[in-house]
């Protein structure tokens, strides 16, 4: 096994090489470009332009645009923002605190909930507790996210006053009661989705697990209830349910734009949109590249985990 | 056999009377409802519901319930047709990078990280640039081109989690016992994986296409939005959703109707999926 | 409802939230403390840099007005004011002097000190005229500055600007004055060759100015803190702090408003006017913006280059209607490029020129040669009249603005298709829609300014590539008339010259305007002495007036 994910890291080296290149190429497909802002007012001149284009390191050939990327990303300064001057580093240090918090809370609150109803309603299949699971699920999963954070806003915030509206802290406070009134109403709106859909894997492949024949033998041998779920089924049952988490993973770094906008989270999903909004080249890439490597570490750690949860399997 | 298993399952069966008539309503429910797009400007208050508007009207005093069923004619068929794309290539990576491994493991999986490492969002702005009214869709008439191209946009970008999936399956699947029978006896590797493999994994895949189709339904109004997308004043309830979204506080339930639709499309397609599980499933032979 | 879940409250079923209250709406300030004395002010976007010089960005020049000072600013009237300079340099009061070609601008700075301590002198001027003219600082325009020969200081509170050439403009040049003694050292070195360390500089982003309000904190994504400067020249402002909270989307902030977690709420969504005027406790500030909506016509498309086609189209528009539809009559009808609030160089007269008349737009098309044919839609030479309209997707009011102008369209037998794309593929260079000349007719904004000068729309020399006259519109007196204008500095004879020009623009219709934005602040009853301003200046322009009231 530990060849195996040496392999995997080193493999992963030159197609992260090959991500950043195509990210890069992408990025500068994109239509409008670093200068859309410049070249939109009619007061900066061709000359000025320049200048501009000059400072921004954009007169270079692109390749040799990517290779001083590629040359700030091995000394780990990852350069510095067209617009605002600051090191990226530095921005996304700001920012990634804020994301992983509420990131991170709502994938334990997710992770929980959604194991716990597909569990639950797998174990009670066709019963009214099922199908309320079922029925929530489908609603959570269908309902439009930022219709649902609006609706917490307004009720919660606007109407009741029981929570605040929006940021990481009121005004002057810093406590971590605080940060938790603040956390609710985001948390709620990220979670109803990813509950929605990890307790429709969990029951689906629960329930496929529990038709099999070790199961069945496992009831069959005497074993109580509670042990043949907890010990037998629910690890192998997990197969799937882990390929979906390996994927929701690198969401974590990346934050979520819409809950991020709507309860003015400042987040890295904000960092990205707004850099993204403006072309902010080496912002893009610094958080591109990041994700990707979460990704690749991710799906590398999904692999690891199925032949935890199923010994026959082995990679060569 | 397999038709009567799946008759048996009631909700299946109810699913599908839904699902059709939801189909039929988008087809034929236009003809008979007023037109979809504004045509006078006259009275273009927001109504509430009356006998004349079941729904109400918009803010262009367009009627929502036409709109709405028009809308399902779009939004349907790039949310099916998107869905089974995925899936379809989903299912075709995952399983052959899971049961031969090795470096078709490799190279399937390196490709599927690489899409995953793109944001969609940058890629679609990046497409819309290039496909603008550009025929690339073959055997679609014109008309329809930009609908297919859509489908087969947001399908060929949403394939990358059933593939994990599939594969995650395959894995612990192909160690097992009657694999390795089938495989003693001869089986060729093409039986094995669509006769042994492919039935055993539905699970997971039908979960994962349900789900698709909502989020294809929506993805399409972010095309929209990105100028690529169906164009005003063509309807689908991905756009009705993204306008509804400007109106929160006037009139928060423009997004409620749309919403319903999608949720009873999504709905009746898992119970469908399902009914077509447990009629297909090789271990219910009873 | 709301009742019921108060009464749920109070069963401690839901203690844990309880801090926020129940029935009463929260109020900042309540019951004294550090928010009784702080305004909280709204804004959608988090500004790039708080360095005026190298950003455009409506959110930095909002951000940086209570820190920083201009000679000359304007008030809420669309007046010059003077600012740090003791009174409005103008050819009447001798501030301005003729010289040669050029002129002479002579400005007295009142007695003022940078927060650090240090006096602000006639060499901070210069240098900011300096920092502009550096090619190596990333000014986002040059426009004016590269005009000027020379700045003298004969004294330290005295500075006379000398321009190579007349330039009617002037008083909009020096808008935030830049410390030498905090910023030379980081203008002079060079990051790399041609870039200034004036672009990275850490002042950026802790700026020490000379305004109403010091720099305090800056959270990113979330807030910038200022606090009152006792020693600013005009007195300490009564406003203790001024906190600029970022909050991207306008439900959130609708929501901090009825909350009383912000004060001022900026450019509110039009689409929650009803409900805004039913909150209470709150004044809604309804304001002309300079920015008005328009449709351009391209002239190089044969069709368009009848100048009765043109016509034709905007008599078909229903102005009024489109405003009461789609903008609940808050965007008022616009019939020039000049804004309607100034009233120093808006020709009234336009508005007659071509206003709704299907009947006539229709008589116009007749003698154009563009007969109707049997589908209703025109026809001339076999060809139909067919035209495509082309806006940026996304906006919901420009998308319905579309559809009801092609509705009108279609009554006069013109037959409009809808194109829209992203942002920068409309007004991208080289590739955009606009400035490619791929388009018939262009929906979208323009932004006027307090002074007039519009040679860069209208001039014939201003074609693509050269510049933005999309239109591709040629006439040769306005091309001597734009000339002229911005030679002039005479008030009232520059007056004269864009008064005419917009009658030109009137009758060849190169363009239609449309509808004038409107502009809603929303303010709570508490804060005193909140004076919108439409124009660059923003509405943070007499921050230092500003007041809180006492809430019992």
């Amino acid at each position: 096994m530990g060849a195996y994910i040496l392999r995997r890291l080193l493999t992963s080296l030159p197609l992260l090489l090959g991500v950043t290149l195509l990210l890069f190429c992408i990025m500068h497909l994109m239509p409008g470009g670093p200068l859309a802002a410049y070249t939109q007012n009619p007061r900066v001149r061709p000359e000025d332009l320049e200048k501009i284009k000059h400072i921004m390191g954009l007169d270079q050939p692109l390749y040799m645009q990517y290779l001083y990327w590629l040359r700030s990303l091995l000394t780990g300064n990852l350069g510095n923002s067209l617009f605002t001057g600051q090191a990226v580093t530095e921005m996304i240090a700001s920012f990634l605190p804020n994301t992983l918090v509420l990131m991170g809370t709502s994938f334990v609150v997710s992770l929980a909930i959604g194991v716990f109803l597909g569990v639950m309603s797998a174990v009670k299949q066709y019963t009214p507790f099922d199908f309320g699971v079922t029925t929530f699920a489908f609603i959570g999963y269908s309902l439009p996210v930022f219709w649902f954070g609006v609706m917490l806003l307004l009720l919660f915030a606007a109407q009741l006053k029981w929570l605040p509206s929006g940021g990481v802290h009121d005004l002057g406070e810093t406590g971590l009661l605080d940060l938790l009134e603040h956390l609710v109403l985001p948390v709620t709106m990220l979670s109803i989705v990813s509950v929605a859909s990890w307790s429709r894997y969990m029951r689906s492949s629960m329930l496929e697990v529990i038709r099999q024949e070790y199961v069945r033998t496992a009831r069959a041998k005497g074993l109580d209830e509670f042990r043949v779920i907890g010990r037998h089924a629910f690890r192998n049952a997990l197969v799937p349910v882990v390929t979906i988490i390996a994927l929701a993973l690198p969401g974590i770094f990346g934050g979520a734009i819409m809950t991020e906008t709507i309860f003015a989270w400042p987040g890295i999903g904000r960092l990205f949109f707004d850099s993204l909004g403006r072309s902010d080249y080496p912002v893009i890439m610094a958080i591109l590249t990041i994700s990707a490597a979460l990704v690749v570490v991710s799906n590398i750690l999904a692999d690891i985990a199925y032949a935890a949860l199923d010994p026959r399997i082995r990679y060569d | 056999m397999v038709l009567r298993r799946f008759l048996k399952h009631r909700l299946a069966v109810t699913s599908t009377v839904m699902l059709v008539l939801l189909v039929l309503g988008s087809i034929v429910g236009p003809w008979f409802l007023p037109a979809y797009d504004a045509q006078d400007l006259s009275n273009t208050n927001q109504l509430m519901p009356t006998l004349a508007h079941p729904l109400g009207t918009d803010e262009l005093g367009q009627d929502v319930l036409a709109r709405l069923l028009y809308a399902g004619r779009i939004s349907l068929f790039v949310g099916l047709s998107a869905a089974v794309l995925g899936v379809l290539i989903g299912t075709l990576i995952g399983a052959l990078t899971g049961y031969f491994g090795k470096w078709i493991d490799t190279l399937g999986m390196r490709l599927t990280d690489m899409f995953l490492c793109i944001p969609l969002l940058m890629l679609l702005l990046v497409l819309s640039n290039f496909t603008r009214g550009k025929t690339l869709v073959p055997f679609v008439a014109p008309e329809l081109q930009q609908l297919a191209l859509i489908a087969v946009i947001i399908g060929a970008s949403s394939w990358m989690g059933v593939a994990r999936l599939v594969r995650g399956e395959f894995l612990s699947l192909r160690e097992q016992e009657f694999v390795e029978a089938s495989r003693s006896v001869g089986g060729k590797s093409a039986w094995i994986i669509t006769r042994h493999l492919i039935p055993n994994a539905m699970a997971p895949i039908f979960v994962a296409a349900t789900l698709q189709v909502g989020e294809a339904i929506i993805l399409e109004s972010g095309l929209s939005f990105l100028g690529m997308g169906i164009q005003p004043p063509v309807p689908s309830w991905g756009n009705m959703l993204s306008n509804a979204q400007q109106y929160m506080i006037a009139t928060p339930w423009l997004a409620v109707y749309p919403g319903i639709m999608i949720f009873l499309t999504v709905v009746s397609i898992n119970f469908i999926g399902d009914g077509l599980r447990d009629a297909l499933d090789p271990k219910l032979k009873s | 409802m709301r009742r019921v879940l108060s009464s749920l409250l109070s069963l401690g079923l839901l203690a844990g939230c309880a801090g926020k209250g129940g029935d009463q709406p929260a109020k900042t300030g309540e019951g004294g403390g550090a928010m009784a004395r702080t305004v909280v002010i709204h804004n959608q976007q988090e500004p790039e840099t708080l360095n005026g010089a190298i950003s455009s960005m409506m959110a930095t020049v909002d951000a940086i007005t209570p820190i920083m000072s201009a000679l000359i600013t304007v008030n809420d009237k669309m007046e010059y004011i003077p600012d740090l300079a003791e009174t409005v340099p103008t050819l009447e009061n001798k501030g301005v002097k003729l010289e040669g070609k050029g002129m002479a601008v002579t400005y007295k700075l009142r007695k003022a000190s940078w927060h650090d301590g240090k006096p602000v002198t006639a060499d901070d001027v210069k240098f900011t005229w300096q920092v502009y003219m550096d090619p190596a600082v990333k000014a986002t325009s040059r426009d004016g500055y590269d005009k000027i020969k020379a700045v003298d200081t004969p004294d330290p509170q005295t500075v006379v600007v000398h321009f190579k050439e007349i330039y009617a403009p002037y008083l909009g040049l020096f808008g935030g004055i830049f410390p030498r003694h905090l910023l030379e050292a980081d203008l002079k070195k060079q990051d790399k060759p041609g870039d200034s360390h004036f672009n990275q500089s850490a002042w950026n982003r802790a700026p020490v100015g000379s305004g109403a309000f010091k720099f305090k904190e800056w959270v990113p994504g979330d807030h910038i803190t200022y606090e009152a400067n006792s020693a600013y020249y005009r007195g300490k402002p009564k406003v203790e702090t001024i906190v600029f909270k970022i909050i991207p989307d306008e439900n959130n902030a609708y929501t901090q408003l009825q909350a009383g977690a912000i004060d001022i709420y900026q450019s509110a969504a039009l689409t929650q006017y009803d409900q805004l005027k039913q909150m209470p406790g709150v004044v809604i500030h309804e304001t002309p913006s300079l920015s008005y909506e328009h449709l351009d016509f391209n002239l190089a498309n044969p069709v368009l280059a009848d100048v009765k086609v043109r016509r034709a189209i905007s008599m078909a528009i229903n102005r009024e209607e489109i405003s009461a539809k789609i903008y609940k009559g808050l965007y008022k009808p616009a019939y020039s490029d000049q804004s309607p609030l100034n009233t120093t160089y808006y020709e009234p007269a336009v508005e007659k020129v071509s206003g709704f008349d299907p009947e006539g737009a229709g008589k116009l098309l007749d003698e154009a040669g563009w007969t109707l044919g049997a589908d209703g839609f025109r026809i001339k030479d076999g060809k139909p009249l067919k035209l495509t309209i082309a806006s940026t997707s996304g906006r919901k009011p420009r998308e319905l603005t579309e559809q009801v102008i092609k509705s009108y369209l279609k009554a006069v037998g013109i037959n409009l298709e809808i194109n829209n794309v992203p942002g920068p593929k409309l007004f991208g260079r080289p590739d955009g829609l606009l400035y490619s000349g791929q388009y018939d007719l262009g929906l979208y904004a323009w932004v006027s300014n307090i002074d007039p000068n519009n040679i860069f729309l209208w001039s014939s020399k201003q074609h693509p590539p050269a510049g933005q006259n999309y239109t591709r519109y040629s006439n040769p007196e306005v091309d001597k008339l734009t000339e002229a204008g911005n030679k002039t500095v005479s008030t009232a004879e520059r007056a004269k010259i864009y008064k005419r020009i917009q009658l030109l623009l009137a009758q060849d219709a190169p363009m239609m305007p449309l509808l004038v934005w409107t502009t809603l602040n929303v303010v709570n009853q508490r804060i005193e002495g909140f004076k919108p301003n439409p124009t660059s200046a923003g509405n943070l322009w007499n921050c230092h007036e500003w007041a809180i009231k006492q809430v019992k």
